[in-house]
């Protein structure tokens, strides 16, 4: 490599420090890896982490591997590969916890509060409140594992924003049903009401046997905006 | 993994970085560079198409044989049948390779040579972890351009394998 740049006494210096190949310049081969390949990071959608790092500092969780080292038997030419022993502590095993921490990860479908009358109610008149429930069913590679997710609605608190909050295992329906109501008692400019819907989560991995996760998984909902008014009878005549 | 079905992933894949589906012979255009007449593409071993660690190693050591002799001879079909089109580095190679020998370029010596060989395997992916050591090379880039002394070196590289074919090169190691 010729130096375009130097002070003269340094020149020849540097001139003979140069390893020389006859009249060709050295350089980086450019099919040297530092060139040609670029450090790249691989991350499954939920879960561990596999990084692949130029100099092997620091990293994430080590990645859920089994590992060989893989020797070429001399007298076949054959590779011959054996287990390590640090295999073992990889951690391949998918707990519950992984499970519930990716389905927190995805998160289930909040839902929105359906409240009738209206965007406006009457103080000490049933208002009525239902939402739409959803099944959700998800597929994850999860820690190299293929993990299908079921969640199903189980139960939902209805906040109707006045502090006060109620739990049913149903949904509510439309007028003219009263399935899930609730009596307002001071009017309010704006009240904000929300359901938060309880799910009970099944899974089953690599299309075994289904479970049930231990925990259940709640999505609070968006609140609405409600006005409550007070109504005053007025007679009137014939 | 389905190294058995390597064949036939090969053959779909030979569309390279084209994103072309439909699978297709090697060819040989006006403007491809002309192969060395004395160097013959390797042949993939039998354990190389093995669905297991020792057939991951062996596509491995396989894939850099055929890197060599695509560096070396200016063909690059082969190494194209080996990596998948998503592969950035494969892609890379081919492309540095095509263009020097197009250019009148060419390279010799500086083979890249497998020391140790770690497979780490997980459900449905490999990652083969090797010490690739490379001597002094000659190296020209154009027809106009001066040779070059390539320097010697080492380093480490992992492939990704899905599918029977090179998805992704990476430096350093599998934490």
């Amino acid at each position: 490599m010729k130096l375009a740049v130097c002070l003269s006494s340094l020149c020849l210096l540097i001139g003979l420090a140069q390893p020389a190949y006859g009249d060709a310049d050295v350089e980086v081969d450019p099919r040297a890896p530092k060139l040609g390949v670029k450090a790249v990071r691989v991350e499954p959608s939920v879960g561990g982490n596999v990084s692949l790092r130029a100099g092997g500092h620091g990293g994430k969780k080590r990645p859920p591997f089994i590992r060989f080292q893989c020797p070429v038997d001399a007298d076949v030419g054959n590779y011959g590969c054996r287990r390590t022993p640090d295999s073992d502590d990889d951690g391949v095993d998918l707990s519950e916890g992984d499970i519930l921490r990716a389905v927190r990860e995805i998160g289930l479908p909040r839902l929105e509060v359906r409240v009738q009358p209206g965007e406006r109610t009457l103080v000490n008149v049933r208002t009525i409140f239902s939402t739409d429930p959803q099944q959700f069913r998800r597929s994850v590679e999860l820690l190299g594992f293929d993990v299908d997710l079921v969640a199903s609605p189980v139960s939902y608190t209805w906040n109707h924003g006045d502090g006060t909050r109620r739990s049913t295992n149903r949904p509510g329906r439309p007028y003219p049903s009263f399935d899930v109501t609730h009596r307002y008692r001071k009017a309010a400019d704006v009240v904000r009401p929300s359901v938060d819907v309880t799910y009970r989560v099944r899974y089953r991995v690599d299309a075994g046997t289904w479970s049930t996760l231990s925990q259940t998984v709640t999505a609070p909902g968006p609140a609405a905006e409600l006005e409550v008014r007070e109504a005053v009878p007025v007679l009137t005549a014939p | 993994m389905r190294f058995g079905g390597i064949l036939l992933a090969a053959a779909l894949i030979l569309g390279g970085c084209t994103g072309d589906p439909a699978p297709r012979e090697p060819t040989k255009t006006a403007s491809s560079p002309r192969p060395s007449s004395t160097l013959k593409p390797p042949v993939m071993p039998e354990q190389a198409k093995e669905d297991s660690p020792e057939g991951a190693a062996a596509f491995v050591t396989h894939w850099v044989a055929v890197f060599n002799y695509a560096s070396l001879s200016g063909d690059i079909d082969s190494l194209s049948v080996l990596s998948a089109s998503g592969c950035e580095g494969c892609s890379h190679y081919l492309q540095l390779i095509r263009s020097t020998y197009e250019a009148g370029g060419y390279f010799k010596g500086g083979e890249w040579k497998l020391d140790d060989i770690q497979v780490n395997e997980a459900r449905d992916v490999r990652f083969v972890e090797v010490d690739v050591s490379w001597g002094k090379s000659r190296f020209r880039k154009s027809k106009q351009s001066d040779e070059h002394v390539g320097s010697a070196d080492h380093e480490t590289l992992t492939f990704e394998l899905r599918d029977g074919l090179v998805q992704q090169l990476g430096i350093g190691s599998v934490e």
